[in-house]
């Protein structure tokens, strides 16, 4: 399949796919660009697998389109697809050395002379830091190891796209965030657009130019890294990525009216009508009389809970005049004038407030 | 009072002891007695009498002579008896290769189904071997008679015109062959498949493979294992069959086991169909060496 370079590498047009009258992925559309480390973000069940399937060829969408750098995909089979996949249980091939395990796509689609294989095994192991384990069977390897290996086998015939589910869901803690900046390392050096899937919020934001947050079969937004977390477009996004403070009232593009607690300022021009006002606890500060509220800042009464100590920050929990709860993270020099049980005031800068409608 | 010290005694095996390890042995025995003799009396003393027979002069009345000769094994080299010897390796052979082929086929169709049907299609995979083997061969008669439903769907496709004399053929008794062991190849070939993580098809195809290489170079040197059993399974007892050519054969061509047969009844050659009996088994004990050879040099490979 020959690919236009200026195009995006993947654009899904109004995309859906049924399983037995049940829509596990709808109305997707969706540009990746050429070279772009690109996430899909979402709960379990949420149908990434499946939207990436499609990619990959295997799954044929029941509804919308497909394109490759800018050349439909509908009925062109998996392998004839210039794009691989790092499958989650990486797939190595257990009757092959890990070098013919790298080599494989060579062989298969004669991509080099068979002479100069060797070389192109010895330099796609150096790129995933395993020179000389060519010789090893795969059974003799690591899991780290393992998919190492699957990365080399994957980005050997240069594809111009690479789809890795969930591809440090196997990994330990320690080992996934060496592999992320590994894989992001790599990304750059070879120029390939990645497009990852994962239902870990922070991977995402660690590796991804930008991150398509999935819900219900539906992406419900995309945005750099900082664009979801500072400026999720609704309650779901805010919530799923990082965690949230939410208080629903009535806008009016100003103030946030909420019942039982009073008007709140918010950043000018946001939404109007019934609304949820968003605030991140580590935007929220915490004083013991109103007098310490800095001027300008939006402000609620409420009841100390507690404050739990976390090192680098400490949580307070606050219960508001409504009855519902409020945490705030500050930093731990900010403690001193609160009491458990005792009033306390959490304030916040409007800007740092996000209006949002559903 | 007065506390007296015993001196340490050693600590010997208490006689007590003793004998209850013994009457544990005669239990053991007496436990194993029972299949231990009928393993003898049925298959070691009836072995150890052909390859006796084997060797002795027949009487002019179907009997034993007694004596001592190789005239029995030098006779089986005469063409005719090697020709069945020959035919039987091939047949065993094809079956095998046929069985092997579709087994794999029907295998891999299986292990891509979801769970629940894949137990339904089993079950009815494995139904037809709860019947006896020589009804579900007699049905085959019915099956492919002339007007029979075979023949019936042949003329329907416009492949046959009319009432097909199909029965006895080389064909026909090809069709029972594989039908009777196809079953037996599956189940090996289905179970190692099942074992084979379903995304390194995926993988394969992802790298570049059509549907043809993805089998040649992933699925299938994965399932050896399997493939090698099932060979074990089909060759060695097709090179025995006898019922299948009879019945639907015609005795015409026949296998090892139809001659072996023939020279017990017919023939009233009891030495000679002994040494019949003999030389299959070798032919058998040294295809369990080959493909056992093969399986485990596979082993040692891939662990
Ligand atoms: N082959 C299939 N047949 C029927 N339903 C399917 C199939 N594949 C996926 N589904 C359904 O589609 C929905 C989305 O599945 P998918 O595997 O894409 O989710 P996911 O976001 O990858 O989840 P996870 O994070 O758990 O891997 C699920 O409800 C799932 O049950
Ligand atoms: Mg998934």
């Amino acid at each position: 399949m020959s690919t236009n370079p200026t195009a995006p590498a993947v654009r899904l047009d109004r995309v859906g796919k049924v399983f037995g009258g049940t829509h596990a992925v709808r109305d997707v559309t969706l540009d990746i660009r050429q070279n772009e480390f690109f996430s899909i973000l979402g709960p379990s069940g949420c149908g990434k697998t499946t939207l990436m399937r499609m990619i990959t060829g295997f799954e044929e969408p029941s509804e919308g389109t497909v394109e490759l750098g800018g050349v439909p995909a509908t009925g062109v089979p998996a392998h004839k697809r210039d794009l691989n996949m790092l499958f989650q249980s990486y797939a190595l091939f257990p009757h092959l050395s890990v070098a013919d395990n790298v080599a494989f796509e060579l062989k298969v689609r004669k991509l080099r002379p068979r002479a100069q294989i060797g070389d192109a095994v010895r330099e796609a192991l150096a790129l995933v830091r395993l020179d000389g384990y060519g010789d090893r069977s795969v059974a003799q390897l690591s899991g780290g190891q393992r998919q190492r290996v699957a990365i080399a086998r994957a980005l050997i015939g240069r594809p111009s796209l690479l789809l890795l589910d969930e591809p440090l869901g196997a990994l330990d803690k320690k080992l996934r965030a060496e592999m992320q900046l590994e894989l992001k390392k790599i990304q750059r050096e070879v120029g390939v657009t990645f497009v990852t899937v994962t239902h870990d919020q922070e991977e995402a934001l660690t590796m991804s130019d930008r991150i398509a947050v999935m819900n219900g079969g539906r992406v419900v937004q995309v945005d750099t890294p900082e664009g979801v977390y500072e400026r999720p477009a609704s309650r779901f996004v805010a919530s799923f990525i990082g965690t949230s403070n939410f208080l629903s009232g009535t806008s009016d593009g100003r103030v946030v009216a909420v019942e039982g607690l009073g008007a709140l300022p918010v950043p000018e021009g946001g939404a109007v009508g019934e609304a949820h006002l968003s605030v991140r606890p580590e935007n929220v500060g915490v004083c013991g009389r109103e007098d310490q509220v800095p001027p300008g800042h939006a402000a609620l009464r409420g009841v100390l809970q507690q404050s739990v100590y976390l090192g680098s920050a400490v949580r307070h929990h606050l219960t508001l005049g409504d009855g519902g709860t409020l945490v705030a993270e500050t930093s731990s020099a900010d403690t001193a004038g609160l009491t458990a049980g005792g009033p306390a005031w959490a304030h916040w800068r409007p800007e740092a407030s996000r209006v949002l409608t559903e | 009072m007065t506390v007296t010290a015993a001196p340490p005694a050693p600590v010997p095996v208490p006689p007590a002891a003793r004998t209850g390890r013994a009457r544990h042995r005669a239990v053991t025995f007496a436990l194993l007695a029972p299949a231990g003799l009928t393993v003898l009396a049925l298959v070691l003393v009836p072995l150890v009498l052909v390859v006796r027979n084997s060797f002795a002069l027949p009487d002019a009345y179907g009997g034993i002579e007694g004596g001592f000769t190789f005239a029995n094994y030098t006779e089986l080299f005469d063409p005719v008896y090697l020709k069945v010897f020959g035919y039987s390796l091939g047949m065993a052979a094809l079956n095998t290769a046929v069985c092997l082929l579709l087994g794999y086929l029907v295998s891999y169709y299986l292990a891509g189904r979801s769970p629940q049907r894949q137990g339904l299609l089993l079950l009815l995979i494995i139904v037809p071997f709860w019947t006896d083997f020589l009804v579900r061969t007699f049905a085959w008669i019915n099956l492919l008679s002339p007007g029979g439903p075979v023949n019936g769907l042949t003329d329907a496709l416009g492949i046959t015109h009319g009432p097909a004399q199909w029965i006895p053929s080389q064909g026909a008794s090809f069709v029972g062959l594989v039908y009777a062991f196809l079953p037996t190849a599956i189940f090996p070939i289905y179970a190692t498949l099942r074992g084979v993580d379903p995304s390194l098809g995926e993988a394969a195809r992802d790298l570049g493979c059509g549907w043809w290489r993805v089998h040649t170079r992933v699925l299938l040197p994965l399932v050896r294992p399997g493939l090698l059993a099932a060979a074990l399974l089909t060759f060695i007892p097709t090179l025995g069959v006898f019922v299948i050519p009879v019945l639907l054969g015609g005795g015409k061509n026949q296998l090892v086991g139809n001659l072996i047969v023939t020279l017990y009844t017919e023939f009233r050659n009891q030495p000679m169909g002994a040494a019949a009996s003999v030389v299959l088994l070798v032919l058998m004990i040294a295809s369990v060496a080959v493909l056992g050879t093969a399986a485990r040099r596979l082993r040692r490979r891939t662990s």
